[in-house]
C-alpha cells in the first residue's frame, strides 16, 4: 500500500469518525431550545459532508468567480488552451455555467447537477486531474431572482473545491462580489489571479491589503489571457505568471493532492459549523449559570429551613432521646445490677416508644426512633400514602410549601432567560407537587438519621464513663447492702443477744421494697438526666452543620438532570470542536492555495 | 429669477418641522428613524435647500470605483482639482468646484447638508480615510455663474460609506455626469445608483470611459440600451472616452460625442455627430438650460416624496403601527391580567374581636363600668388559663399572622397565574409585546416582583385594615338603622344588670375559662353562631331578663340581618386585599406598558399626524399645477444662453 492509499484510508478513518461523532451528537430532541437549533445546522453540515465523502477520489473541480467582465471564460479558455467557453464584450457573457472536462472523464462521482451545466470534452493537459467550471457573475443581479446569475452561481458554488478568483484593476474592490466572496469561499480553496494584464496597472499590492485581513493569500497571478491563449494556439508555451499559474494547476491540484484539499476543504466546513454552534451556545451560558445558582440557593435556603424545624423538633421530644441513650448505655455495660435497673427502665420505654411510634407525627421523631425501624416505617408510610394519594402528611419535617412555590416561580424565570423548556420545574403531571418534595426531605432525613446516631453514640460515651457506673452501682449495691445488713443484724445478732429483740415484721421490708422502688426511681432519673447533658448544644450543632450541607439534588430532578444534559452536550461539542480543530492543523494547507482565515457558516445553510 | 416653487417652499419648511415632532412620537412606535428614508432625505437634501432659491446647478460625476471619475472631473476643472490612483477606491470624500462669488450669494453648508464643509488645498484630502463626511470645494475660474461641479466616491466598492456619500449628493444634485465602463455598465450596484437617479429624473450626461476605439463601436449601442433599459435612464448626451491611461493621467483625454438614442436600427456610425473631434466637456455643460433642469429635478423631487411610497407611506405605516400598538393594548386591557379569586377568609373570631372592641366604645355610664369591671375580672380569669394552655400546646401564632401567611399562600397563587397568562399572551406572538414579555418573564423581573410584593405584604398593618374597615361598616349601621342600634343598647345595658349573675352562672357551669379554649372552635364552625357569640352574655340570661317577646319579634330579621353584615364584612375585607395585590401586580409587574401602548396607539390621531396629512395632500396639488405651469412654459428662463440643438 501506498502511503498516498494509506493516507486516503486514515482520512476516511477520521472523517468518518467525526461525522459518527457530529451524526451522534445531532440526534434526539432537547428540552433546550437552543441545542436543537445548534443540532439542526449540524445535520445540515452532515449533509453536505456526506456529498465531498462520496467524492473523495473523483477530480477536484475548480471553479471560476469573479465580477462580470473581469474576463473568467477568457481566463478558462487560455488555461485549457482553446476556446471552449463564450467570451465577449458584452455584459454578462456567461450565464450558464459551462463544465470543462478531460473527454472520457468519469462526471458521476463528482455529484454534480450535470443537467444544470453545459458540458464541453476537451483534451487537454491541465484536465488530467481537475475539472473547470466557468460560472456566471455574482453582480449583475440586484437580487438572487429565479434563473438569474446569482441564482445560478449560488447553486453550483457549494460543489466546488478550488475557487479561481478573477478580478481586475476595475473590479477587485467590488462590494458585492467580496461580499459573495465571504460566502462562496469557505470549504473551499483559492487561487487569486488579476487579469487585463495588457490594459491594466498592477494593483496586486492593494489587492493583497484588501484581501489579507479575511484570506490567506500565498500568490496572486497577473495575466493577460489573450495573449497567453494566442500563444499556446501558435503552438508556444505561456510565459510569465500564466505559465506559474498553469503549472500551479496541473502540480498543486493534481490527484495525489486530492486528497488533502479536500479534507482541507471538509474540516474547514465542519469547523465553522461547530464554532457557529458553540457561539450560539455559550450565548446562554450566563444565564444557565445563574439557573444553577439559583437552584443551588433555593436547595440551601430549604435546607437550612429543614434544619431549623429539625432542630425544634428534635429539642421537643426529650424522652425519645433518653430511651435511645439509655439502650445505648446499657448495651455498652453490659450486665450489672444497675443496668439491669436501666434496661427495666429502657424496656418500660420501648413500650412507651412503641406506643408513640404509632402517633409519631413528625420525620424527627422517627429519625430519633431509629434509622432501621425509622426508614421501614417511613417507607411503609410512603407507600401507604401515595397509595391513598394524601401527601399532606408525608412534608413530615413540614417544608414550607410557599418556599417551592416561590423557587419554582423564579427557576420558571431562569428557565426562560436560559432557553429550557419551561415545564422542567414543574412536578411530574399525574403527580403531586408534594410528594417530590418529600423525597427531597427523606434524602434530608436519611443523612439526619446518621447523625443522630452518632451524637446518640458521642452523649453515651461521655455520659456513661467508668467512674458514673462505679458510683451509681455503688449507689444501688448500697442500699441493698444497708437493708440486708439491717436484716442480717437483726436476725443473725440481736435477736440472738437480747431476746427481747423480735424479728424483723413484714413491714420492715414493705417499707424497705418501697423505699427501693423510690431509691431506684430516683438514681434512673438522676443518671437520664446526666445522660441528656449536653444535648441541647449537640442538637443545636448537628442542626447548624446539617444547614450548612450541600445537598446535590431532588428538588427538582428533571430539571437537574436536564441540566447535567446541557453540560454534556456542550462538552462534547467543545471535544469535537477541538479534535476538528486539531485535524485541521495537521493537515497544514498547501501553501500554494489560498483559503479564507475567518469562515463564514451561512455557507452551511447556502449549501443545502 | 423667482422660483415657482416659492409658496411651496413655505410648505415643505414646515412639513420638515412636523415630520421631526412625528419621528419623536413614533419612536415609540419602534418605526425606524426617519433618516433612514429615501424620500426624507430628499426632502432634507434637495427640496429643503433649493427650493425658493434661485436656479444654480449642481452637477456630480459619479459612476463605480477606478473607472476615471477623478480624471473626467480633472478635465472639467481644467486641473487636477482631485487626485487620482491606478488603486480602487481612492476617492473618498467630495471635491466641489464653484464659481467665483458663489460662496459670497449662497450657502454651501446649507446646500451640502450632511457634510463637513473645508476649503480646498491639496487634491490629496480627499484621498483621506475618515470618518467625517468631507467636502472639499475652490474656486474655478472657468465655470459659469451658477454651476457647481462635483467629484463623488464610488457607488460599488466594498467601503459603503463612500456609497452613502455618492448618495447624498445624487439627491442633492440636477445633473449627473455618469461614468460607465464595458465592465461595468450592468453591475447590480450601479444600476441601482442610476435608477434611482432616473426616479428622480436627473439630467444625465453618460462618458462611457476605456473604450477601444474603433473596435467596441459596434457594442457601444448595446451596451447603452442594456443600461438604460435596466435602469430607466434618459441620457442627455453620451460621450466617449478611449481607453488611453496616458492621456488620462496627463488631463489630455479626448472625449468623443455620439448620438443618443440611435433611432434607427440603421448605420450605427449615423450615431456619430460631426467629425471625431474631442469635444469640451465643460463647455457642453455650461450651455444646458438651467432654469429648466433645476425645475424638473425639484418637480419630481416633489412627486418623490408625494408619492405612495414618500411621505404617504410613512403615514400609512405611522398609522399601521399604531393599530397594532392598540390591539396589543386591548389585548392586554381585555385579559384583565391580576384576576385573583380564592383569597382566604379572615377568621370569624378576628371579626367579632374587632366588633367587639368596636361596641365596647359605644357603651357609656354604668353600663359600661359594670361590663368593663367584669371583662377585666374575665380576662385575668382567661390569662392562666391561657398560660397553662401555651405550656402544653406550645405558643401559637397570632391569627392575624397566621393569616397573613395563608395570604401569602393566595399571592402565589396570583402570581402564577399572572405569569401563566404572560406566558399565554407572549406566545400570541405579538410581535411589539414580545420582548417585552419576554423581560417581563425573565428571572429578574420575578425576583425583583417577589420581593417587591412581599415587602409590602409584610408592611402591610392588617389589624390597622381590619378595624378601619369593621369601624366604617358599623358606623354605617348605627347611622343606617339607628332603631336597631338602639335597642341593642338596651339589651347590652340590660345584660349589664344581669352580669354579675350571668358570669358567675357561666364560671359555675365551666363555660368561661373552657369557652376560651373551646370558643375558637366555635366561632369557626358557623357563622350563623356569630350573632349569638356576639352578644354572648345574652344567651339565656338576656332572653328572661327581656322577656321573649322581644327577642322572638327581633331576632328573626335582627339575627339574618346582622349575619348579613358579618359577611359583609368579610367580603369587603377579602375584596379590598385582593384589590390591593391586583394593583401591586399592574403597578410592578406591568409599570408603564399599558400607559406606553395606549400612548403610542394615540399617535396616528396626533395634531401633527392630521397637519402633516394635510400638508402633503396641499403639496401633491402643488406639484401638479406646477407641472400645468411648466407644461404651458411660462417659466422665464434667465440663465439659459442658446439653446443646443437637441440632435435626433
Amino acid at each position: 500500500m501506498s502511503d498516498a492509499e494509506l493516507a486516503q484510508l486514515e482520512l476516511f478513518a477520521q472523517v468518518d469518525e467525526l461525522a459518527r461523532r457530529l451524526q451522534q451528537w445531532s440526534e434526539g430532541e432537547s428540552p433546550w431550545t437552543p441545542l436543537n437549533q445548534s443540532r439542526a445546522l449540524v445535520r445540515r453540515l452532515l449533509t453536505r459532508l456526506e456529498t465531498l465523502r462520496v467524492r473523495l477520489e473523483a477530480p477536484l473541480v475548480v471553479a471560476t468567480f469573479g465580477g462580470t467582465g473581469t474576463g473568467k471564460s477568457s481566463l478558462v479558455n487560455a488555461i485549457v488552451g482553446t476556446e471552449c467557453t463564450k467570451s465577449g464584450r458584452e455584459r454578462p457573457t456567461t450565464t450558464r455555467p459551462v463544465l470543462i472536462a478531460q473527454s472520457g472523464a468519469e462526471l458521476q462521482p463528482l455529484n454534480l447537477p450535470i443537467e444544470q451545466f453545459e458540458v464541453v470534452s476537451v483534451d487537454s493537459s491541465v484536465l488530467r486531474d481537475i475539472v473547470i467550471i466557468d460560472c456566471p457573475d455574482p453582480d449583475t443581479n440586484e437580487a438572487e431572482t429565479s434563473g438569474s446569475n446569482l441564482e445560478i452561481l449560488r447553486r453550483v458554488l457549494p460543489h466546488c473545491d478550488v475557487l479561481l478568483y478573477a478580478s481586475t484593476q476595475q473590479k477587485y474592490r467590488s462590494g458585492r462580489v467580496l461580499d459573495e466572496l465571504d460566502v462562496a469561499s469557505a470549504g473551499c480553496r483559492l487561487i487569486f489571479v488579476q487579469t487585463h494584464a495588457d490594459t491594466d496597472e498592477d494593483i496586486r499590492d492593494d489587492w493583497r491589503r484588501v484581501l489579507g485581513e479575511k484570506y490567506e493569500i500565498p500568490d496572486v497571478f497577473f495575466v493577460d489571457s489573450v495573449a497567453a491563449l494566442a500563444e499556446q494556439k501558435s503552438g508556444r508555451r505561456p510565459t510569465g505568471d500564466f505559465a506559474k499559474l498553469q503549472d500551479l494547476l496541473t502540480t498543486r491540484l493534481a490527484a495525489v493532492q486530492r486528497v488533502q484539499i479536500r479534507r482541507a476543504n471538509l474540516l474547514d466546513l465542519t469547523s465553522v459549523t461547530l464554532a457557529k454552534c458553540r457561539e450560539q451556545l455559550g450565548e446562554f451560558d450566563p444565564a444557565i449559570a445563574l439557573l444553577e445558582e439559583s437552584l443551588a440557593e433555593h436547595r440551601q435556603k430549604l435546607t437550612r429551613e429543614m434544619s431549623r424545624e429539625l432542630k425544634s423538633q428534635l429539642s421537643a421530644c426529650s424522652h425519645l432521646w433518653e430511651q435511645r441513650i439509655l439502650t445505648q448505655v446499657t448495651t455498652l455495660w453490659g450486665s450489672s445490677p444497675f443496668s439491669a435497673l436501666l434496661r427495666l427502665h429502657s424496656g418500660l420505654g420501648a413500650l412507651i416508644t412503641s406506643a408513640s411510634l404509632y402517633r409519631a407525627r413528625s420525620g424527627a421523631q422517627l429519625a430519633l426512633i431509629g434509622a432501621m425501624q425509622g426508614t421501614r416505617w417511613l417507607t411503609a408510610r410512603q407507600k401507604e400514602k401515595s397509595a391513598e394519594g394524601r401527601f399532606e402528611e408525608l412534608a413530615t419535617l413540614g417544608i414550607d410549601d410557599r418556599l417551592i412555590r416561590e423557587a419554582r416561580l423564579l427557576i420558571g424565570g431562569h428557565l426562560m432567560d436560559s432557553g429550557l423548556d419551561a415545564a422542567l420545574a414543574d412536578p411530574k403531571p399525574g403527580e403531586d407537587a408534594r410528594l417530590e418534595t418529600a423525597r427531597f426531605e427523606s434524602g434530608f432525613l436519611e443523612n439526619a438519621k446518621r447523625r443522630i446516631d452518632d451524637a446518640i453514640e458521642r452523649l453515651a460515651k461521655r455520659n456513661s464513663g467508668v467512674f458514673a457506673r462505679v458510683w451509681y452501682e455503688f449507689l444501688l449495691l448500697a442500699f441493698i447492702g444497708f437493708v440486708l445488713f439491717r436484716a442480717g443484724r437483726n436476725f443473725f445478732w440481736d435477736t440472738v443477744v437480747d431476746p427481747l429483740v423480735k424479728v424483723l415484721p413484714m413491714d420492715f421490708y414493705v417499707s424497705a421494697g418501697l423505699f427501693f422502688v423510690l431509691w431506684s426511681v430516683i438514681l434512673v432519673m438522676s443518671f437520664c438526666r446526666r445522660l441528656k447533658r449536653g444535648l441541647a448544644s449537640e442538637i443545636a450543632a448537628m442542626a447548624d452543620d446539617m444547614a450548612e450541607q450541600k445537598l446535590t439534588g431532588g428538588l427538582f430532578p428533571d430539571l437537574e438532570a436536564a441540566i447535567d444534559d446541557v453540560h454534556r452536550d456542550r462538552r462534547r461539542l467543545d471535544e469535537m470542536s477541538a479534535s476538528c480543530d486539531r485535524l485541521r492543523g495537521d493537515v497544514a494547507s498547501s501553501s500554494d492555495l489560498g483559503s479564507p482565515r475567518q469562515l463564514n457558516a451561512a455557507t452551511i445553510g447556502a449549501a443545502s | 429669477m423667482p422660483s415657482p416653487f416659492a409658496q411651496c417652499a413655505q410648505n415643505i419648511h414646515e412639513l420638515h418641522s412636523l415630520l421631526g415632532q412625528l419621528e419623536q412620537q413614533a419612536a415609540a412606535l419602534q418605526i425606524e428613524p426617519l433618516s433612514g428614508f429615501e424620500w426624507y432625505q430628499l426632502l432634507e437634501q434637495k427640496l429643503l435647500p433649493q427650493l425658493g432659491e434661485d436656479a444654480f446647478l449642481v452637477a456630480a460625476v459619479v459612476g463605480g470605483t477606478n473607472i476615471g471619475k477623478s480624471v473626467l472631473f480633472n478635465h472639467l476643472a481644467g486641473s487636477r482639482a482631485s487626485a487620482t490612483s491606478p488603486l480602487a477606491s481612492g476617492t473618498k470624500h467630495v471635491t466641489c468646484l464653484t464659481p467665483n462669488g458663489f460662496e459670497n450669494s449662497h450657502d454651501l453648508s446649507d446646500i451640502f447638508p450632511g457634510f463637513e464643509l473645508t476649503e480646498w488645498s491639496d487634491s490629496e484630502q480627499a484621498l483621506d480615510e475618515s470618518d467625517t463626511d468631507w467636502l472639499f470645494w475652490r474656486h474655478s475660474d472657468s465655470l459659469p455663474a451658477n454651476l457647481l461641479v462635483l467629484d463623488t466616491p464610488d457607488i460599488d466598492s466594498d467601503a459603503r460609506i463612500n456609497w452613502e456619500r455618492a448618495d447624498k449628493i445624487r439627491r442633492t444634485a440636477d445633473v449627473l455626469i455618469a461614468v460607465l465602463t464595458q465592465q461595468k455598465y450592468n453591475d447590480a450596484a450601479v444600476k441601482e445608483f442610476f435608477r434611482r437617479a432616473a426616479a428622480e429624473d436627473k439630467f444625465v450626461l453618460v462618458v462611457f470611459n476605456q473604450v477601444h476605439l474603433p473596435d467596441d463601436e459596434e457594442y457601444w449601442p448595446l451596451w447603452m440600451k442594456t443600461f438604460c433599459d435596466e435602469t430607466g435612464i434618459h441620457p442627455q448626451f453620451l460621450y466617449l472616452a478611449p481607453h488611453d491611461r496616458q492621456a488620462a493621467e496627463s488631463n489630455g483625454l479626448e472625449f468623443f460625442e455620439r448620438c443618443w438614442p440611435v433611432t434607427s436600427s440603421e448605420d450605427i456610425a449615423g450615431a456619430v455627430v460631426g467629425q471625431d473631434a474631442g469635444r469640451r466637456l465643460r463647455e457642453d455643460l455650461s450651455t444646458l438650460k438651467f432654469g429648466e433642469i433645476k425645475l424638473q429635478t425639484l418637480q419630481s423631487a416633489l412627486e418623490l416624496i408625494a408619492a405612495s411610497d414618500g411621505i404617504p407611506g410613512y403615514l400609512k405605516r405611522v398609522k399601521d403601527r399604531s393599530g397594532e400598538f392598540r390591539s396589543a393594548a386591548e389585548l392586554l386591557s381585555t385579559h384583565n391580567l391580576a384576576e385573583i379569586d380564592n383569597w382566604p377568609m379572615l377568621r370569624n373570631g378576628l371579626i367579632v374581636e374587632k366588633i367587639r372592641g368596636w361596641w365596647q366604645g359605644q357603651r357609656e355610664g354604668w353600663s359600661a363600668k359594670v361590663h368593663n369591671f367584669y371583662n377585666a375580672v374575665g380576662s385575668g380569669l382567661t390569662k392562666g388559663w391561657k398560660l397553662v394552655d401555651e405550656q402544653v400546646r406550645g405558643p401559637q401564632t397570632p391569627p392575624l399572622e397566621a393569616y397573613r401567611a395563608r395570604e401569602w399562600e393566595a399571592v402565589l397563587d396570583a402570581v402564577d397565574e399572572v405569569y401563566s397568562r404572560l406566558n399565554w399572551f407572549k406566545e400570541l406572538g405579538n410581535p411589539l409585546l414580545q420582548p417585552r414579555l419576554a423581560t417581563l418573564l425573565g428571572a429578574t423581573s420575578r425576583q425583583e416582583l417577589l420581593d417587591q410584593i412581599r415587602s409590602e405584604h409584610e408592611a402591610a398593618d392588617l389589624d390597622d385594615q381590619l378595624q378601619q374597615l369593621v369601624k366604617a361598616e358599623l358606623d354605617s349601621f348605627r347611622s343606617e338603622s339607628p332603631e336597631w342600634y338602639r335597642s341593642l343598647r338596651q339589651l347590652d345595658a340590660v345584660a349589664a344588670a344581669a352580669r354579675p349573675a350571668v358570669s358567675i352562672a357561666l364560671f359555675v357551669t365551666g363555660f368561661g375559662p373552657v369557652g376560651n379554649a373551646v370558643g375558637h372552635i366555635a366561632t369557626e364552625t358557623a357563622v350563623t353562631s356569630v350573632v349569638s357569640v356576639a352578644g354572648d352574655v345574652a344567651a339565656g340570661g338576656v332572653t328572661a331578663a327581656v322577656g321573649e317577646t322581644w327577642v322572638s319579634s327581633t331576632a328573626s330579621s335582627g339575627a339574618a340581618w346582622l349575619e348579613a353584615k358579618f359577611r359583609r364584612i368579610h367580603e369587603q375585607f377579602i375584596a379590598q386585599r385582593a384589590e390591593w395585590l391586583a394593583e401591586l401586580l399592574q403597578k410592578h409587574l406591568l409599570g408603564s406598558l399599558p400607559e406606553e401602548l395606549t400612548a403610542a396607539a394615540m399617535i396616528s390621531e396626533s395634531e401633527t399626524f392630521v397637519d402633516i396629512e394635510r400638508l402633503v395632500a396641499s403639496l401633491a396639488d402643488v406639484s401638479s399645477s406646477d407641472e400645468e405651469a411648466s407644461t404651458a412654459n411660462t417659466v422665464n428662463e434667465q440663465t439659459d444662453s442658446e439653446a443646443r440643438p437637441q440632435s435626433s
